[in-house]
């Protein structure tokens, strides 16, 4: 019974990619200004036809779209298109060597960072649920939920980076170069896209977790004599996460688009400058590339969310129809 | 679980936390050695091949590898550089480069006669590899039209291993000036005139430094040094001083400040937009500033074959709703010049009667009445688009302009940016409807010569609205005579075809650290400038510890 | 150790939950009508109109002569912009996400409703949506709608027609997969069913039954993500595709990020603004919330 959920799962994701895929690579073919206008303004008729046929746009759609597809199936994520043709310009690939791995590491410590701080926060908060401490420290959290990320990214950046002058403002620094430098300029936007996080996240689990408090295996361990941390991490923690998970993973996605933000703010040159220097330049094969990457990163997202959300909560385990 | 208590586990993390904190807080090491220098400019990367019109920044940093012909010295006169010398017949159509001996490419390649031969045809769109794009245009022109080899031979020739002989079929006085054209024509080995890759990833040039990674990562351009570069310094020492060179594309001038301030780069460049940067900077004891001479003007090159600038109202609404005045103020902040007239006043296009006259005047009212009449005329509002690059100094000094057109009562908005590439390309192209450009720049008219010849190389497009200046400017150009000039100057400015806006001198701000800005000295005598139009003299310059 | 009780203060639902005190109930509903007065009525008040551009008074700092709040480097005055910025962010914001939540609501509550087919299409329809990203589409619907023809420069729709139109389409699946979640959680309660075994008409159910009670959980949400789409605006601001420079909060912040080392107040006057509305917009969004549990927990 599981198999055939899990497939029918498989291949409702599949659909998804290949739609997305698909509606952006119509999309794109939309916007006005032609790649090779572009890249040749200048040139003759013979010339532009010529690198029409060598970049493959000369084909209709559908078939560049599958051209596209079977090159992406066999990791070949196309060129950046340049006026000398085809092995004029970068692949697509060395350039995402370069961009992804920023983008991917800013977004897992944004992660790491947000959940190792929340969730002792909102374990501490639910424990202390309705004090003094709780009620300052949640108004706290909920203000500071409402700024936007890049606010505190350029606050920071002027602050922490200008004005105490103790962390670098723009650039990235690959940790094989110089793993502490690598961590230095990561510092700060992680730190701008985290605190939102942290916030909500604390609030969520802080929720939960004063729900989960009140049911009966919580009163049974505490008359069993367990210490109220044991409890807490142990006990209470995995089936209050729900939400927190659920939440967790929408945020992934939401982050993925975020951080194009931060990215600029910082200089780091990553996937999402990337993405919008692809649109501006009319890079179909770029872009779907990208977008394909995007889309399947969200949709393992939300697999990843589904299936923590079953093991984490043995209550759901078994009721979900 | 561990077993460790509560307030045990508090104190180790209290620890660890702690030696985090300290070893992210540690002085960073400084930004370069004093054999690295970063350098950061505010344009991506779109290609340095024949084929390619980058912007003065990237321009600068393709200078760093592959060198001109000619150059301009810092009294503004054009002299030989990879040349050793040039002749000219007294027609002015017979141009002989006697190249220098014993220069070499980074791959290995002898720079001779068949080398430049080569860059010339690739330049001229003859190369089949390589496409003919906006310099063949130029090119094209000034050699009378070439479509095959044959002609090409016919034109141009290989006298000697080290000379070459070009037969121009029209009077060029200033050929040798194109032939520096700020940087933008420069000699090419043969192999990578070859490749298709030329420009993108990889280029051997003449230079001092030779890529080391470029093009995969638009924002960043790592050169390291030439060991056989072929300049000495004045000492007789070998060039150049530094190991590498990292470009670092920074679009956001604010941020390029910071960086600098804090000693995450050593040199950065800045537009005269960056006024309230600029100022801050001054003030800064670590920061040195050099400012070129004030003799670039920006001008607006309105797209006559295309509304609403086919309309001479429209035109001339633009050109009273300028508060030039302001521009310098606002934008500037006392860092740019006001320009009423085209280029310096010495330049042969400047009518200003050595700044007394003014040519193009702001005036509030008559903006009005023009677009007033604009749409007496066509019926529709003014509305105005002005092209964006990605770098912040460009939509500052844009939406400055823009506000100056709304209180005149046009509509104004700025198109998304793009890369500075492609503004110009499409300005050329006649795709927008004006173009920002510092053409008239510098001392001579020769680049400026580019958009008014009887070519579609017409930024105005007034080739086809105006003939009779394309003549103007074609006799102009042959017989070179200030006074022709400035007749066609004159229609420029009644027409309104051209609309001055201030004039700067481009600035590079370095780091007290770094040394040996402007200091190479050229190999006829003579240096050049400190801050040109694209940039300064890489191979000299080196960080201090 | 043993028998503290882990919750300390034992009390009422609604405390326990969280509820935030009647304090916060004014402040937030204060800000949010002060917000929307302005929006409607800025264009009276007694200020610097928002683009006029003083030229002699260029950067000034906060409580200057004339200008309250400053000006920035282009002599606009900060207050002027903050309260022609009230319209266009509140009216982007709240346009797209009513709009959103109109359509997003009808498409859940009908595939919850429906199923079938209906509820597949239409569910597929909101996971590809969800999956393209945001950035990617704003950026391709200002290049396809609001960049004007160069040859006919007056075409083009209004950039702010054109965010109200991508962040609406943004916020439809949002809200859609809400609305169906919700919906078919209350299509299986006991009452729904009572009322379909003794024939009640497939339509007046949805309308007596599911939407008024679908509702409340949508609109908790919506307020929230009208606080979330005017951060996004401020965040395309920065990428150059938001609303015109200066005609927004968040297009202030974008225009004036530049000179944060030299005039902060223009860059965080801005962007406290846009906190204190996302706050007060979250502030009622977490009050439905409390509400519907509330009443859910009742039922």
């Amino acid at each position: 019974m599981k198999y055939r959920v899990a497939l029918n799962n498989l291949a409702k994701a599949v659909l998804v990619l290949f739609l997305v895929t698909f509606s952006i690579s119509i999309l794109v073919r939309w916007l006005p200004g032609d790649p090779i206008e572009i890249l040749m303004p200048f040139a003759t008729e013979e010339g532009r036809a010529a690198l029409r046929a060598e970049l493959g746009l000369d084909i209709n759609v559908v078939q560049y779209y599958f051209s596209w597809l079977f090159d992406l199936l066999r990791g070949d994520f196309g060129v950046w298109y340049a006026s000398t043709g085809d092995g004029g310009g970068v692949p697509v690939r060395s350039m995402l060597a370069v961009a992804l791995p920023r983008s991917l590491l800013i977004m897992l410590y944004t992660m790491v960072v947000s959940i190792v701080f929340a969730v002792p926060l909102g374990i501490f908060l639910a424990y202390r649920a309705e004090t003094r401490t709780d009620k300052t420290i949640s108004n706290v959290l909920f203000a500071v939920s409402s700024i936007p990320s890049f606010a505190i990214g350029l606050a920071l950046a002027f602050v922490v980076g200008v004005q105490l002058d103790l962390l670098p403002v723009i650039g990235y620094v690959p940790f094989a170069e110089n793993p502490s430098e690598h961590f230095r300029s990561l510092v700060m936007p992680v730190v701008s896209l985290s605190i939102g996080l942290i916030a909500t996240f604390s609030r969520l689990l802080r929720v939960d977790m004063i729900a989960t408090l009140r049911e009966d295996f919580v009163t049974m361990a505490s008359s069993k004599g367990l210490s109220n941390m044991w409890i807490l991490w142990r006990h209470v923690l995995r089936p209050s996460s729900s939400t927190l998970m659920t939440s967790a993973a929408l945020q992934m996605g939401a982050l993925i688009g975020g951080a194009v933000v931060i990215e600029t703010v910082f200089a780091l040159n990553g996937f999402g400058m990337l993405l919008t220097t692809a649109i501006a330049t009319r890079q179909y094969l770029a872009i779907q590339s990208l977008v394909a990457l995007i889309a399947v990163a969200y949709i393992v997202f939300n697999f990843i969310v589904d299936v923590l959300y079953a093991v984490v909560d043995p209550r759901v385990r078994g009721g979900r129809g | 679980m561990n077993k460790l208590s509560r307030g045990n586990r508090r104190k180790v993390a209290f620890v660890m936390a702690m030696a985090l904190v300290a070893s992210l807080s540690q002085v960073a090491p400084a930004a370069a050695k004093g054999d690295d220098i970063v350098i950061l400019i505010g344009e991506k990367d779109s290609g340095w091949c024949a084929q390619d019109s980058p912007g003065l920044d990237q321009i600068s940093a393709k200078n760093a590898v592959a060198e001109t012909l000619t150059i301009m010295n810092e009294k503004g006169k054009i002299v030989p550089y990879l040349a050793k010398t040039v002749e000219n017949s007294a027609d002015f159509k017979t141009w002989k480069f006697t190249l220098r001996e014993g220069i070499y490419f980074h791959d290995g390649e002898e720079l001779t006669a068949a080398t430049v031969l080569a860059n010339v045809a690739a330049n001229l769109g003859l190369n089949p590899l390589i496409p003919a794009s906006l310099p063949a245009i130029a090119w094209q022109d000034g050699f009378g039209g070439v479509t095959s080899l044959a002609q090409f031979a016919a034109k141009a020739q290989a006298l000697g291993k080290y000379v070459v002989q070009f037969n121009l079929p029209a009077p060029r006085p200033l050929f040798n000036e194109s032939w520096y054209a700020n940087g933008r024509p420069v000699i090419w080995s043969t192999k990578t005139l070859q490749t298709k890759a030329c420009g993108t990833t990889v280029g051997a040039g003449t230079g001092p430094f030779k890529i080391k990674s470029k093009g995969v990562d638009q924002f960043q351009t790592v050169l390291e040094a030439n060991p056989n570069y072929w300049r000495k310094d004045a000492a007789g020492k070998r060039l150049p001083k530094a190991a590498t060179v990292t470009y670092k594309v920074v679009l956001d001038a604010a941020q390029r400040t910071n960086a600098l301030v804090k000693g995450q780069a050593d040199v950065a460049t800045f537009g005269a937009s960056s006024g309230p940067q600029l100022n801050e900077m001054k003030k800064n004891a670590k920061l040195v500033l050099f400012e070129g001479r004030r003799d670039t003007t920006w001008s607006f090159h309105m797209n006559t074959t295309a509304a609403p600038f086919n309309s001479k109202n429209a035109r001339l609404a633009f050109s009273y709703a300028i508060d030039r005045e302001a521009l310098a103020k606002v934008v500037a902040k006392g860092n740019a010049d006001p320009a009423y007239c085209f280029g310096a006043t010495y330049h042969p296009y400047n009518l200003s009667n050595g700044g007394k006259k003014k040519c193009a005047t702001f005036d509030l009212a008559k903006a009005k009445q023009y677009v007033a009449a604009y749409k007496t005329e066509t019926g529709k509002n003014l509305t105005v688009l002005l092209p964006t690059t990605e770098s912040t100094e460009s939509a500052k000094a844009n939406q400055a302009v823009c506000n100056m057109l709304k209180k005149a009562g046009a509509a104004c908005s700025l198109m998304p940016p793009v890369t500075a590439t492609a503004v110009i390309l499409r300005g050329f192209a006649l795709q927008q409807q004006v173009s920002w450009f510092n053409v008239v720049a510098g001392y001579s008219p020769a680049f400026a010569d580019l958009f008014s010849r009887k070519t579609n190389l017409e930024l105005s497009g007034f080739r086809f609205t105006n003939p009779g200046l394309a003549a103007c400017f074609q006799t102009a150009l042959e017989t070179n005579a200030a006074a022709k000039y400035r007749e066609c100057a004159a229609v420029l400015h009644g027409e309104a075809y051209w609309v001055p806006t201030y004039s700067e001198g481009g600035f590079i701000v370095a780091r007290n650290t770094v040394t040996g800005l402007g200091e190479t000295s050229l190999p006829v005598g003579g240096k050049r400038p400190v801050v040109g139009l694209s940039g300064f003299d890489i191979a000299s310059v080196k960080v201090s510890d | 150790m043993c028998c503290t009780p882990l919750l300390t203060h034992e009390s009422e639902v609604g405390v326990a939950k969280g509820r935030p005190g009647p304090l916060g109930f004014y402040l937030a509903s204060g800000w949010l009508l002060v917000c929307v007065f302005t929006a409607f009525f800025g264009d009276f008040f007694p200020l610097p109109k928002w683009d006029e551009y003083d030229y002699d008074n260029l950067g000034l700092p906060l409580f200057s002569d004339g200008h309250l709040l400053g000006t920035d480097y282009d002599g606009s005055d900060v207050l002027s912009g903050l309260v022609h910025g009230a319209r266009t962010s509140l009216g982007i914001s709240f346009t797209a996400v009513f709009i959103g939540s109109v359509i997003g609501g009808l498409l859940g509550i009908v595939a919850a409703y429906r199923r079938g087919w209906v509820d597949s299409v239409v569910t597929m329809y909101f996971n590809v949506s969800l999956a393209i990203p945001t950035i990617v589409l704003t950026l391709v619907m200002v290049a396809l709608f609001a960049t004007p023809n160069v040859d006919d420069p007056s075409s083009g729709w209004p950039r702010e027609l054109v965010l109200i139109i991508s962040l609406t389409l943004v916020i439809i699946p949002i809200l859609g997969r809400l609305a169906r979640g919700s919906a078919l959680s209350w299509s299986g309660r006991d009452f729904v069913l009572v009322a379909e075994s003794i024939g009640m008409k497939k339509r007046s159910i949805l309308r007596t039954h599911i939407i008024p009670n679908v509702l409340p959980s949508m609109m908790s949400v919506a307020f929230l993500a009208a606080g979330v789409v005017i951060v996004i605006e401020g965040g395309l601001a920065i990428l150059g595709v938001g609303a015109n420079p200066g005609a927004s909060w968040g297009s202030m912040l974008a225009k004036n990020r530049g000179e944060l080392a030299i005039t902060p107040h223009t860059t965080l006057v801005p962007a406290g603004v846009i906190g204190l509305t996302v706050m007060a917009l979250n502030y009622f969004g977490d009050y439905f919330r409390l509400r519907i549990d509330d009443r859910e927990s009742r039922i």
